[in-house]
């Protein structure tokens, strides 16, 4: 018996309409344990990197995480993986809400879809029942609409939809894919989903999961439990307060937006309004949140109330799911004040199926251009005066591939280049050809440096975590490091004294930490979030916020107790650091190379280029990766990933060791 | 706690509180099945997502229960001592026709036992009232219901009062 997986994959070819359910190797669990472990290992093993991300060869993988459909809280992620239309490389996204554990229910891991099916369809999973049915009546359809429709149409109220919108559809690289709670909308995963000619997946599942240790298990949840209600109870004191609770940050549930305002930029990621928060924009705020909110809502199994469901009376299903900091970013990008601005344009792009974070970007940095007389009322008829219309205009233009919408559709990093006249210099936020988060600050940190730099997911939030972003106030340092049980085993002594140190005379950015606790910190927070990500369990509620219910400790355990498998800590970072440098090297041999490895260039206002590269050294070796940002035969080795080692191209790649690769490494090309 | 005081207590459902997160799903089917599968469960969200409308439904304890009368071999019996109906499994020969009678769907089939299940109220001590955090789940006295729901609504009338109070004054 399989214990808290299924053991079956559903392999669906959309070319053939041949459906497969495929029983999977347990060996992969104890080695990935699933969610992003497997699914990269699958795309290593069956996605050559020549693969165009739009092609019928790539792969698009819908995973639950392992720990789906299990007791354990909020365990209810869908991690789905691909490579990205936009970065080129590997692309995964994830979202909460009911679908993974839904999956799990029906039988199944994963859903593997391969091919791409003549006319637009979707795909109805019914426990072993699997059909491929017409979707041409909802083409052009929104992602929320499609869902409804579907529920309707297979009269079955429990199941779980994902689907796309018309973004998707029109292969928009940063369309998402949306499932009513939540979003998978970094990297244009939605863009592949059209490619494919899928329209949407619905899933219902009446199976049971099975636990091997079902006491144990459950005893780690109800602590895991009491501790959130701790920590509702007991917000972190010292650091504002979008950071001093746990799950999504809980913009829907707070008004007070001071930080995000006064420290991110505004427009196309320009400009900071250190003034902008006063009593009467709070007041104005204030109320136009309680308008909008209709009432806090929770993901499967997780009694934490990250989203909201909000009223939008012009949408076909009149009201939408938000959670986090989407409510700004589109108010922000568009530079106006006015909050209700951002409820409604925000329903309308998640109909569409857009990524909320990149989406505005792109639209900003339209608007940039046209302002400086780069794109022109010949490209832009009739383009609008006002920032707020302009972006409704550009909306619909992004969404249709209409126009210069074609052009935009491709994201801020393509744009620039396909549009030239200088508008290159416009693309200063892009990291790997994707839009980074739009805060720029004044000095160098040096572990933001590293996170940025060599991460490689959507979002800086699918890396960072675990410490405070900002020395803490002196009075508040001794309290905080006191509970700190989050901490791994061994690193106790140095990360305390990190938090007690930092912010005194000398102790400050970016010359310290020396960089060896500035690497061990870095691999902290990034290792944490690769667990979640093949558990499936909520960031919000363990990788992602300041002591979460969840840490190395207990992970461990839970795993374990739901698994059978015996996975102590050291086995657990173990295999995180496996999914992680099987990820480096899939991206590796699309491309991926030391040079990528560098955040926005204005992210800091102060710079320190020896510095910056020698912390990537630091990393590098901390890694086990060599000069170029590749894992060493020994690293893989040691990993049990031989037969990455001995792939042609790693194997070429790995004997340049030391050697300067200068301009000459082989980079995957671009299809326009 | 007194047998009495339990036999009075009820399942108290208010649905305005419930997020929807169905944490009691799964509670249920692990404490009364061992196994994760929320189509297993005794308790369940019916939802509406697209209007943000979840009501938790399970078994209302009927005082003149549907299911008990149609039942043709008496398996089910109402158990006064906690003031709710019981299968008997030994006697149950699994015909459904209290399925078919629940006027709530609140009696299920397991269709992997292949039994009728419904809510027992884990003998005393709900397991879903206990981890609903937010609420939405109470176990209390059946008189205290109305109560409860009393207060709520005099609640919302007091403050349309004083709305209306504040609107008069400014006219």
């Amino acid at each position: 018996m399989r214990y808290a997986e299924t053991g079956y994959n559903l392999e669906i070819d959309l070319s053939t309409g041949n459906i497969e359910r495929v029983e999977t190797d347990p060996r992969l669990t104890e080695l990935h344990l699933g969610g992003l472990g497997t699914n990269a290992k699958i795309l290593w093993d069956r996605v050559p990197p020549e693969v165009d991300p739009l092609s019928p060869d790539n792969l698009l993988i819908f995973s639950a995480g392992l720990l789906d459909g299990t007791p354990a809280i909020g365990a209810n992620r869908t991690i789905i993986t691909s490579f990205s239309p936009q970065t080129l490389l590997m692309g995964f996204s994830m979202m909460g809400g009911f679908f993974g554990p839904e999956l799990k229910y029906a039988g199944y891991d994963k859903v593997i879809i391969r091919g791409k099916s003549p006319d637009l369809v979707y795909l109805w999973i019914n426990n072993d029942k699997v059909e491929i049915r017409d979707a041409s009546h909802l083409q052009g359809k929104g992602a929320l609409e499609t869902a409804e429709f579907i529920k309707e149409e297979l009269n079955e109220p429990k199941v779980q939809i994902a689907a796309i919108g018309l973004a998707g559809e029109n292969r928009v690289y940063f369309a998402s894919i949306e499932h009513g709670r939540s979003s998978a909308s970094r990297l244009g995963l939605g863009a592949v989903m059209g490619s494919k000619g899928l329209k949407a997946i619905a899933v219902r599942g009446t199976k049971d999961i099975n636990i091997a240790k079902p006491d144990k298990f459950w005893e780690i949840c109800q602590e895991v439990l009491k501790y959130i209600e701790y920590r509702l109870q007991n917000p972190i004191k010292g650091v504002p307060a979008i950071l001093s609770m746990i799950g999504s940050p809980q913009e829907m549930m707070l008004h007070d937006e001071q930080w995000h305002t006064t420290s991110f930029s505004w427009g196309h990621a320009r400009y900071r309004r250190k003034d902008f928060w006063n009593e009467e924009v709070a007041k104005n705020w204030a109320e136009s949140q309680r308008n909008a909110i209709e009432r806090l809502v929770s993901c499967y199994n997780c009694p934490v109330r990250c989203g909201a469901i909000i009223r939008h009376p012009s949408l076909p299903t009149h009201r939408y799911m938000m959670k986090c900091y989407s409510k700004l970013t589109y108010v922000m990008a568009a530079m106006t004040d006015d909050l209700a601005f951002g409820f409604k344009i925000a329903g309308l792009a998640q109909e569409y199926g857009l990524d909320g974070y990149t989406t505005p970007q792109v639209m900003a940095f339209a608007t940039e251009l046209y302002d400086n007389g780069i794109l022109t009322d010949e490209e832009m008829p009739g383009f609008p005066s006002n920032n707020e219309e302009r972006f409704f205009y550009l909306l619909e233009k992004i969404v249709r591939r209409e126009g210069i919408g074609d052009v935009l559709a491709n994201g801020v990093y393509w744009a620039a280049r396909q549009i030239g006249k200088g508008a290159e210099k416009f693309d200063h936020n892009t990291t790997k050809k994707h839009e980074q988060m739009v805060i720029k600050l004044g000095m160098l940190n040096p572990l933001y440096f590293l996170m940025y730099a060599t991460g490689e997911k959507g979002n800086i939030t699918q890396i960072e975590g675990q410490i405070p972003q900002t020395p803490l106030p002196k009075g508040y340092r001794e309290e905080f490091v006191k509970d700190w049980i989050q901490v791994p085993t061994g690193k106790e002594e140095r990360f305390k004294r990190f938090i007690l140190e930092w912010g005194d005379e000398g102790k400050s950015f970016p010359f310290w930490p020396p960089p060896d606790l500035v690497c061990e910190l870095v691999d902290w927070q990034e290792t944490m979030h690769y667990i979640d990500d093949a558990t499936g369990i909520c960031a919000g509620l363990s990788s992602f916020p300041i002591k979460p219910p969840y840490h190395i400790h207990n992970l461990s355990c839970l795993i374990s107790a739901g698994t059978g498998l015996d996975i102590d800590e050291e086995g657990l970072w173990e295999i995180a650091r496996r999914n992680r440098n099987l990820v480096r090297v899939i991206n590796v041999r699309r491309g991926l190379r030391r040079e990528d490895e560098r955040p926005p260039e204005d992210h800091w206002k102060k710079r320190f280029p020896e510095y910056e590269e020698k912390l990537l050294d630091e990393y590098y070796k901390y890694r086990g990766w060599n000069r170029e940002g590749i894992p060493t035969k020994e690293t893989l080795e040691g990993l049990g990933l031989d037969y990455v080692a001995e792939d042609d191209m790693i194997k070429k790649e790995i004997l340049k060791e030391g050697v300067s690769l200068g301009g000459t490494t082989v980079k995957a090309t671009k299809k326009q | 706690m007194a047998k009495e005081a339990m036999a009075n207590k009820v399942l108290m459902i208010d649905y305005q509180k419930c997020t929807g997160c169905r944490l009691c799903e799964l509670i249920c089917s692990v404490k009364h099945e061992g196994v994760s599968n929320p189509s297993r469960s005794r308790i369940k969200i019916m939802k509406w997502e697209s209007e943000g409308l979840y009501v938790p439904m399970s078994c209302q304890q009927c005082q003149d229960a549907p299911c008990v009368a149609v039942c043709p071999v008496k398996a089910l019996t109402r158990d006064e001592t906690l003031g709710r109906i019981v299968v008997d499994y030994d006697v149950c020969i699994g015909c459904r026709a209290c399925v078919a009678v629940c006027p709530f769907g609140a009696m299920g089939f397991d269709h992997i036992d292949r039994k009728v299940i419904k809510c027992d109220l884990c003998d005393g001590d709900p397991q879903c009232v206990r981890f609903c955090e937010v609420g939405a789940l109470e176990y209390v006295e059946a008189e205290r219901v109305s109560v409860l729901k009393q207060r709520d609504a005099a609640q919302r009338f007091s403050s349309a009062q004083k709305t209306a109070a504040a609107i008069q004054a400014e006219m």
